[in-house]
């Protein structure tokens, strides 16, 4: 690189952030240096242009202009309803509602798996890896009995299902084995039969009952697993969808690329994956439902930030961002005035007065746009 | 086990196995008159429901069996020549009523060539399937039926002679028009239901274009000579009472024009217009807030009579005035006595309100606009035989809206207006377009109802065509002068010194929690200052400087101090009232706040 284009770079390297700078080298690299001098100009000028001013009221426009789609939404949610994905998911506005509140028990979590790449666009190993996912009880591939009369449970899994599943027989009695906590009594070729010493009929119905519910194979929570087509330069890609998740599970599952998969539900992803990831996936979840009303992502990306300002996912609301203000009279001002005016009675708490709901109350001019500014007199002039 | 339940007027009254039979013998009972015509019975999802009770709409149909109407030609003819009532046919089981739920379990055919095997009953005419409101809507059937239904809510808003003693009538308000007329267009059911005794409003000669943009959005422009010459010009009626009540001890009120002794006294000039008897005189102006009803009242408390002046009673001043906004003259007054022998007298005002810009008008097709201009008579276009229009109605307003019968109710009145007869725009069977365009024709009209119009201020030929018909408009009771309101100052709320809010109470207009969102997104921080504390509850407080508490002023002494720790160190200090109040109710609830003093920047 030519020595006068470099200083050039290096007069803005103060002012403009480093990836704008690395993206305009790259794209300055054929031009000589007055060009270059002049390119430079125009990008900060229009970097500056687009920086928020000090003052500017970012909370307030944001929750604006989210408000305002919001109710729009509320007539369409119904409308849009079970597309071609699979698996439905909760969408508009009731979904919204549970992404701004982080609510703990999303209504259909959804996990989304990419394959390794090698393998995506194999439909049957795929297939093979969603049959791996999916949650099968004893249930879901044959029958459990009950001898009366021996005392014995006996397990008849039916064959034609096992061996689409691939499952060998001491799988299941070692599975059923683990959790009954006896030891199978005889391994036949199309059935297992357990003796557990059960005096009462209770006693041993309750084995069969525990016998049902085991998990064979799969993961836990993932009820259903679907196979979903994707579209991508002109190739068809495979990816799983599930109903019911369990990232932390999922992610340890082979032939998966755990970087591309992640899963709906806000509080799963904060758990496996931590804060920064919560956040990010706030971004995506939010940017999906209000595409078709182009929000401005800078509004959804000031929202992500504040839910997760904490370090947890934080509601907005009596118990998240608004129940956590600094200032007493903003709190007050929300819900629940008389709780937070007496806790705050007897810790002593002093309002700064640096917000605006508290600034309103009282009568100042809030500490936003012009009543941010003051005048003052400059004395050492005065003298003179 | 699965015996359907019977529900008399809502409530279960036992069980049946057969549900359809039941309901059936109910039906049967009732056409043979042992049950009464207005019992009926539905029977749906396993239940038979029997209902007696009041307020539920019902209608006449006449019962089809086998496909055959009951009513036949010889039963009208009976009727003709009464030999038969129309009572008689509900008795010999030939007309039915049935309400909304009975109509669930009924197949009504709507003309006789219709009916098959199916069909239980048969319209007596199909306009009898609406309401009375639409009935008397003129070609119904060729608007969009929300817009209709539209119209029909707002006949009910119409000036109009809502009855015929409005002169001794004293009705707390009301309105009506100097020149009510006939609807050109009118229906068959005009006349039964009222519409031609007590009409809801005038034919209006419409041009149908925009205007110079003072009628965009709905706005109509009317003909200031039209004005002149009385149309829509109609009075507001609103009737005042007082009693003179009766207290213990022998006391009571008084109808009388105050004197300088009573306490509360307005003012001779006030009393004026008050005949002898302190009621006002009959065709006196009146101011708003003037006394209508000089009356005075006895001390609340005979305490009140201090020792000094033993005999004289001090009474207090008690006059009924017009409400505010509300100035009129005195129309009539009525005297009377009430069921308990007080005197009680009634004031009815009057003020005429002739049409103004910002009053609504409305078509019975529900088309309705507010007037935007009353534009002088020379500058209106004309037509080639000089008519100029009483209004001129945007045709931006039709398209979207689907009003045909609104434009067919035009020409049909166009060509009534012609011919000197009524047109008849009944539902279904109004008369139809082609005829009403042929009349139009053979008197030397252009058959589409368009007119070659020159303009009024410049001379010149509109270049397009006006369409000029005749429109039967309804003056709606929304006036404007019922309802503009500003404020500069005014009076405040005694709890926070706020601005008071409503028309009646000069209010201002409120900065609700949205618009302060949206001044606070601006970052207009100066205004929304000024909006909440300048020209709202702004007071200036003594604050004490050492325990932070609320300082008190003595107004006589001119000093300040502080109550609660007797400090003089006291500052001033601006904030809102409703921040003082605040302060104070948590006094209330056993917190002390303080005030930290800092100086300002």
């Amino acid at each position: 690189m030519a020595k006068g284009k470099k200083k050039i770079y290096q007069k803005y390297e103060e002012e403009l952030p480093e990836k704008l700078l690395e993206e305009t080298k790259k794209e300055t690299k054929d031009l000589n240096q007055k060009q270059t001098e002049k390119v430079m100009e125009e990008v900060l000028k229009e970097y500056k242009k687009r920086q928020v001013e000090p003052g500017e009221a970012a909370g307030a426009i944001a929750a604006q202009s989210i408000g305002e789609r919001a109710t729009q939404m509320t007539l369409k949610t119904f409308h849009v309803a079970g597309l071609s994905e699979g698996v439905s998911v909760v969408q508009g506005l009731p979904r919204l509602e549970e992404l701004i509140e982080t609510r703990k028990t999303p209504k259909k979590e959804v996990c989304r798996i990419r394959p390794k790449k090698e393998i995506e666009k194999n439909k049957e190993k795929v297939v093979k890896i969603a049959k791996k996912i999916e949650e099968t009880k004893t249930n879901d591939i044959g029958k459990v009995e009950e001898d009366l009369v021996e005392e014995k449970i006996i397990i008849k899994p039916d064959m034609e299902k096992i061996e689409k599943l691939g499952i060998e027989m001491n799988e299941i009695a070692e599975k059923i084995k683990e959790k009954i906590r006896r030891k199978p009594e005889k391994i036949e070729k199309d059935k297992i039969i357990f003796k557990p010493k059960a005096s009462t009929l209770k006693s041993l119905r309750r084995y069969v009952e525990k016998a049902e519910n085991t998990r064979i194979i799969g993961i836990e929570g993932i009820e259903k697993a679907t196979l979903v087509e994707k579209e991508e330069n002109g190739e068809t890609r495979y990816e799983i969808h599930t109903d019911g998740s369990n990232l932390k599970e999922v992610l340890k599952t082979d032939d998966i690329d755990p970087e591309k998969t992640d899963s709906n539900s806000i509080p799963e992803i904060y758990k496996t994956l931590g804060i920064e990831a919560t956040r990010k996936m706030l971004y995506k979840e939010l940017m999906e439902i209000t595409e078709e009303y182009n929000i401005n992502k800078r509004h959804i990306l000031l929202i992500s930030d504040a839910l997760t300002r904490s370090g947890r996912p934080t509601p907005i609301g009596r118990h998240g961002i608004s129940g956590e203000k600094e200032s007493v009279l903003a709190r007050a001002a929300f819900e629940e005035q008389i709780k937070h005016l007496l806790k705050a009675a007897q810790k002593g708490e002093k309002d700064e007065l640096k917000g605006v709901a508290e600034n309103i109350i009282v009568g100042n001019p809030i500490p936003v746009g012009t009543g941010m500014v003051d005048l003052r007199i400059d004395l050492e002039k005065q003298k003179n | 086990m699965n015996k359907a339940s019977v529900y008399l007027d809502g409530s279960l009254i036992g069980f049946h196995e057969e549900p359809e039979e039941i309901a059936e013998e109910i039906r049967g009972k009732r056409r043979r008159g042992e049950l009464p015509k207005t019992l009926t019975v539905s029977n749906y999802d396993n239940s038979v429901y029997i209902n007696t009770d009041k307020g539920r709409a019902i209608r006449p149909l006449i019962i089809v069996e086998d496909g055959k109407p009951k009513l036949t030609e010889e039963h009208i003819e009976k009727v003709k020549k009464d030999e038969m009532s129309f009572e008689d046919l509900f008795k010999n089981g030939i007309i039915e009523y049935l309400d909304a739920e009975e109509e669930e379990n009924a197949y009504i055919a709507m003309e006789e060539e219709e009916l098959t095997e199916e069909h239980t009953h048969l319209e007596i005419h199909p306009t009898l399937s609406l309401g009375i409101p639409s009935a008397v809507n003129p070609y119904p059937e060729h608007s969009h039926s929300v817009r209709t239904a539209k119209g029909d809510s707002m006949m009910r808003q119409a000036m109009g002679l809502y009855s015929p003693t409005t002169n001794i009538r004293t009705d707390t308000q009301g309105y009506y028009l100097f020149y009510p007329q006939k609807p050109l267009t009118g229906t068959k059911y005009d006349e039964k239901a009222g519409l031609t005794t007590r009409p809801i409003g005038q034919n209006f000669v419409v041009a149908i274009m925009p205007y110079r943009a003072y009628n965009i959005d709905d706005a109509i422009i009317l003909n200031k000579g039209s004005v002149e010459r009385a149309l829509s010009r109609g009075s507001y009626l609103r009737t005042y009472s007082s009693k003179e009540r009766r207290y213990a001890a022998g006391q009571r009120d008084r109808f009388e024009i105050p004197t300088e002794e009573v306490q509360g006294y307005r003012g001779e000039e006030e009393y004026t217009h008050l005949g002898e008897d302190g009621i006002a005189n009959p065709e006196t102006e009146v101011e708003a807030g003037g006394v209508l009803i000089g009356k005075t009242s006895p001390p609340r408390f005979l305490e009140e009579t201090s020792e000094l002046t033993p005999m004289e009673e001090k009474r207090k001043e008690d006059s009924k005035t017009t409400r505010p906004n509300a100035a009129g003259k005195v129309d009539w007054v009525m005297a009377t006595e009430d069921e308990n022998g007080s005197r009680l007298v009634k004031v009815r005002t009057r003020k005429t309100m002739p049409p103004l810009v910002g009053d609504k008008f409305a078509a019975r097709s529900g088309q309705k606009g507010v007037v935007g201009l009353i534009e002088d008579e020379e500058d209106l276009p004309w037509s080639e035989n000089g008519i100029q229009p009483d209004m001129i109605f945007n045709s931006h307003a039709v398209p979207s809206r689907m009003t045909v019968g609104h434009l067919l109710e035009a020409i049909g009145s166009k060509k009534a207006s012609i011919e000197g007869e009524k047109t008849d725009g009944t539902a279904f069977e109004g008369e139809p377009k082609e005829k009403l365009e042929e009349t139009l024709e053979k008197h030397g009209f252009r058959p589409t109802g368009k007119e070659i119009m020159y303009d009024g201020k410049t001379g010149r030929r509109i270049e397009a065509k006006i369409f000029v018909g005749v429109v039967y408009y309804e003056r709606l009771e929304h006036l404007v002068s019922k309802k503009i309101r500003a404020r500069s100052t005014g009076p405040v709320q005694i709890l926070t010194r706020q601005p008071t809010e409503g028309r009646s109470r000069k209010g201002g207009l409120r900065i609700g929690v949205m618009e302060r969102d949206c001044l606070i997104s601006h970052g207009a921080s100066m205004l929304l200052q000024e909006r909440l504390m300048d020209e709202s509850d702004e007071t200036i407080q003594y604050v004490c400087e050492s325990c932070g508490s609320i300082a008190v002023k003595n107004q006589i002494k001119g000093e300040t101090y502080c109550e609660s720790c007797g400090s003089k160190e006291v500052e001033k200090v601006k904030m809102s009232y409703t921040f003082k109040l605040l302060l104070n109710e948590l006094k209330s609830i056993g917190i002390k706040p303080k005030l930290g003093l800092r100086d300002k920047a």
